[in-house]
């Protein structure tokens, strides 16, 4: 497995497919692979660059061959969550690789949608839909309306929401290569204490859009063992999809999380082969504070409801039981808009051991771990890493592990 | 534009400005009844369930036999958000309230809460539907508190 990501940014000016074909030439040197290689691809770009917005060529399999100068062998369309960029393409590909239709896969992610000094999150989610559009609707304002109900029936507080904010935001603060990088160290009163965007959800409980790109490649086991990446392994995921995300309502089902039964997830834990209790760090999807309580909810961490008393125990932090977005997240490292690569590629990183933060000797992999200065999970070995999009329920998640 | 005055009713103004629903010829009974004060939701006609937003089949039964029912126009808060930084502030208030409204028929609607103080809303409150109209051709369907 090779991984990369570019810079990130608020700042505008070069193509997505820009960021994706940097991304892909350091993810494949980073693997010891090169092009001709890659057999299997599943790309992601808000659009390509002679074709225009609205025109499927940034999806089509013919573009991606011509400019990247091999054939394709593996193409499946766009799909779930990351429009298949993210932890989806990474299932499929594991299925892929592992049935023998193809050796190798490339995952590639490059957006450049982003546009600077904007107040909004992810326009694109503003469905354009006739019984949507007059409400005023908007990304931030369907997760609040899922925030407050799940305050509502459960006792979730505002403050879980913003330590949750905190937490994810002071890894971004120690890492150099986060957007929000150095904005912090944050308060729960602090996150509180900003202005809101749609309540109870202040701007920080919410990720802005930035512009960047990320690329993963994937291959078997046996040709990883010969590469000089340290190896890391797909050990399983599920996936499941419940809702028409803001076309209909986000509403609480008795999980908490989307009103849909959670046995993909016991499903998904039984196929890797571990239970909760072996994951040292997970990287859930961060685009609000909120959807992050009902995430641990959904994926059986704890019981239904009880999200709230979860997070406040001090689970996400770096001494805690399961350091969470430990790489800032989508609300301080970076957000594409989508649920695509980044998390899954900080799982990959947290498991080498290549984790970027304040430690005076971070470059040669010495680390303190000590909170407010560390980010890396001392002898991570098991990863969680999931692509989450809509507001309640549905999404994939995947379990990475050092072989 | 006073702060007071947006405090005390947030949202409900400007309407001729907001985006036009663009009805397809499967949705336009719906935009018809708003237009003559009615609201309706389609009804299967095989199992009788109720669904939104609009589908070709029923989710229940897949019978493609439905019909657009009158509801009572109530139902209670299922939840809600005053929107501060709203998605577009050339086409929207500075502030309004989006909702989520269980019509008594047990569907879930995406709506406005309008004509109210904020913090005269609750999860639960009644509601009632309150049409306005974005011009002669175009009536949408928020929601007011029925007074205790």
């Amino acid at each position: 497995m090779g991984v990369a990501t570019t810079e990130q940014t608020r700042a505008g000016g070069r193509y997505g497919l820009s960021y994706a074909l940097e991304a892909l030439t350091a993810a494949l040197a980073d693997a010891g692979l090169v092009k001709s290689d890659i057999q299997g691809l599943y790309a992601m770009l808000d659009q390509w660059p002679q074709t225009g917005p609205s025109d499927p060529g940034n999806f089509r399999h013919t573009n991606w061959a011509a400019q990247l100068g091999i054939p394709i062998r593996w193409y499946t369309i766009p799909a779930n969550s990351g429009f298949g960029s993210g932890v989806a393409a990474i299932l499929d590909a594991a299925a892929a690789i592992g049935a023998g239709y193809i050796d190798t896969a490339a995952i590639v992610v490059g957006q450049s949608a982003a546009t600077p000094g904007s107040d909004r999150t992810a326009p694109w989610t503003s469905a354009e839909l006739e019984f949507n559009e007059w409400t005023g609707t908007y990304t931030a304002a369907q997760f609040a309306l899922a925030a407050r109900r799940h305050m509502h029936e459960h006792g979730t507080t505002i403050e879980q929401l913003a330590l949750v904010a905190a937490t994810i935001r002071n890894y971004g603060h120690l890492n150099p290569d986060a957007v929000m990088h150095g904005r912090g160290p944050y308060t729960v009163d602090d996150i509180l204490a900003a202005p809101i965007a749609a309540d109870p959800l202040t701007r920080l409980m919410c990720a802005q859009t930035n512009n960047g790109g990320g690329a993963m490649v994937l291959t078997t086991l046996e040709r990883a063992r010969d590469l000089r990446a340290p190896v890391v392994a797909v050990l399983g995921g599920a996936d499941q999809f419940s809702y028409p995300a803001y076309a209909a309502p986000p509403l609480l089902g008795p999980s908490g999380g989307g009103a849909w039964s959670r046995q993909w997830v016991t499903d998904g834990f039984a196929m890797a082969g571990v239970t909760h209790d072996d994951l040292d760090v997970v990287e859930l999807y961060d685009g609000f504070a909120s959807w992050i309580v009902m995430q641990w909810e959904m994926l059986g961490f704890c019981g239904p409801g009880d999200g709230g008393p979860f997070v406040e125990s001090g689970v996400m932090a770096l001494d805690g039981r399961y350091p969470t977005c430990t790489d800032g997240g989508c609300l301080s490292f970076s957000h594409m808009g989508v649920p695509a690569l980044l998390r899954p590629i900080e799982a990959v990183r947290q498991l080498r051991g290549e984790i970027a933060d304040a430690c005076p000797d971070w470059r040669s992999g010495v680390h303190t771990h000590q909170p407010g200065q560390c980010r890396q999970v001392r002898d991570a070995e098991v990863a969680l890493a999931v692509s989450m999009g809509p507001p309640t329920g549905g999404g994939q998640f995947v379990v990475l592990a050092l072989n | 534009m006073s702060d007071e005055h947006t405090a005390s009713a947030p949202g409900d103004e400007f309407w001729s400005l907001r985006p036009r629903p663009r009805p397809t010829p499967f949705t336009e009974p719906f935009w018809q009844a708003t237009s003559e004060g009615r609201l309706v939701v389609q009804r299967c006609g095989a199992c009788r369930n109720w669904r939104w937003p609009p589908q070709l089949a029923c989710p229940e039964c897949l019978s493609e036999v439905g019909d657009w029912v009158d509801t009572a126009g109530t139902g209670t808060v299922y939840s809600y958000s005053v929107v501060h930084r709203g998605v577009d502030r050339t086409r929207f208030p500075r502030r309004y309230v989006l909702a989520i409204v269980e019509l008594d028929e047990g569907i879930h609607l995406l709506t406005n809460l309008v004509g109210c103080d904020p913090s005269d809303i609750s999860i639960g409150s009644r509601v009632r539907v309150a049409f306005r109209h974005l011009d002669e051709d175009h009536t949408v369907y928020p929601f007011t508190l029925i007074d205790a």
